[in-house]
């Protein structure tokens, strides 16, 4: 007889990348904890004495972009200044096959196909310009579970405290559910900034509501027949 | 055995029950505590109680707070060592 204590809301740990990921078509707004390669990341070493400029390396890595999704836009388009963690492979660190302990890391099973597990490495924060982010350097979006458990572990590391999935879901549901309508969006060859603007339009049948606002009391249903109307046949 | 008495409650009837303190210490699990528990297979797996937390604020202050004692205490440290050079 077994006693855990559960809070992973049915999701396995280490999780596999079904339950982690989502296919990352070009539609898919960027979004916390996408995965980009190419990416420039710099270090900034000490210099030989105090006064003196620090030595900067650049190097190209794979990233796991770490803002929040209200925060990494202006306007609808990506915001100049991004944050990023690096990914790394688990073998070279060697953690428990469960993770126990390991609070500093975000798994990113499978990653690249090779049935081997990486990490997003949260002991590392670094800034970005957001052109780097290329919809075709990336190769990875999390999956609805997926993102609450990257957000569960951006907590862990910060805080030593362990949300319950359950609750990160819930909590994102709205976000969730206005990527999935931007996606859409954008999948009719629509102007991608112009999206934000329409979903902080007003219509008669939201109660006054702009489309965000039903949006975050839970009216998705409502709003995504407006979206299709939008977008028509 | 050292043990933690639980008081299990189902369908209104509830009686206390030893549960082995080493593994209410792993989890962390303090007096007024509540837990669900849901029986899979040979093993009982105890979920925290879910209550609801509260979406407060409006537009950009919008945020949920969660209620006190919802989140699991995590003992530190992290078995990751910290970076120490540049290497990583």
């Amino acid at each position: 007889m077994a006693f855990a204590v559960s809070t992973n809301g049915g999701l396995g740990w280490p999780p596999t990348a079904e339950e982690y990921f989502l296919p990352a078509g070009l539609a898919r707004p960027v979004m916390q904890g996408d995965i980009f390669t190419d990416v420039p990341f710099v270090k900034a070493k000490r210099g030989s004495k105090i006064s003196d400029d620090p030595n900067v390396a650049a190097e190209r890595r794979t990233v796991a972009v770490v803002g929040y999704p209200c925060d990494i836009y202006v306007d609808g388009k990506l915001a100049r200044v991004q944050t990023v963690v690096p990914v790394i492979s688990t073998e070279k660190i060697g953690i428990p096959f469960d993770w126990d302990g390991a609070f500093t890391l975000a798994p990113l099973p499978d990653l690249y196909g090779d049935d081997r597990m990486y990490a997003a490495d949260l002991r590392v924060f670094t800034n970005i310009d957001s052109y780097y982010l290329r919809p075709e350097n990336r190769i990875r979006c999390l999956s609805e579970l997926g993102w609450a458990a990257f957000r569960q572990r951006l907590g862990l590391s910060s805080t030593r405290l362990l949300n319950h999935l359950s609750d990160l879901v819930a909590v994102g549901a709205d976000v969730w559910q206005e990527m999935g309508l931007w996606q859409r969006w954008n999948e009719t060859s629509r102007e991608p900034a112009s999206f934000q603007g329409w979903l902080d339009g007003r219509e008669a049948n939201l109660g006054g509501f702009s489309r965000r606002a039903a949006l975050s009391r839970g009216m998705y249903d409502v709003v995504r027949v407006s979206l299709e109307a939008e977008l028509g046949p | 055995m050292d043990v933690t008495q639980v008081r299990v409650t189902k369908a209104g009837n509830s009686r206390m029950l030893p549960v082995p303190a080493e593994l209410a210490r792993a989890a962390n699990a303090e007096q007024g505590d509540t837990y669900t528990v849901e029986l899979l297979g040979d093993d009982i797996v105890y979920h925290r109680a879910l209550t609801e937390s509260m979406v407060v604020g409006s537009g950009s202050n919008r945020m949920s707070v969660v209620p006190s004692g919802r989140p699991m205490r995590i003992s530190g440290p992290s078995g990751v060592p910290p970076l120490n050079d540049w290497d990583f």
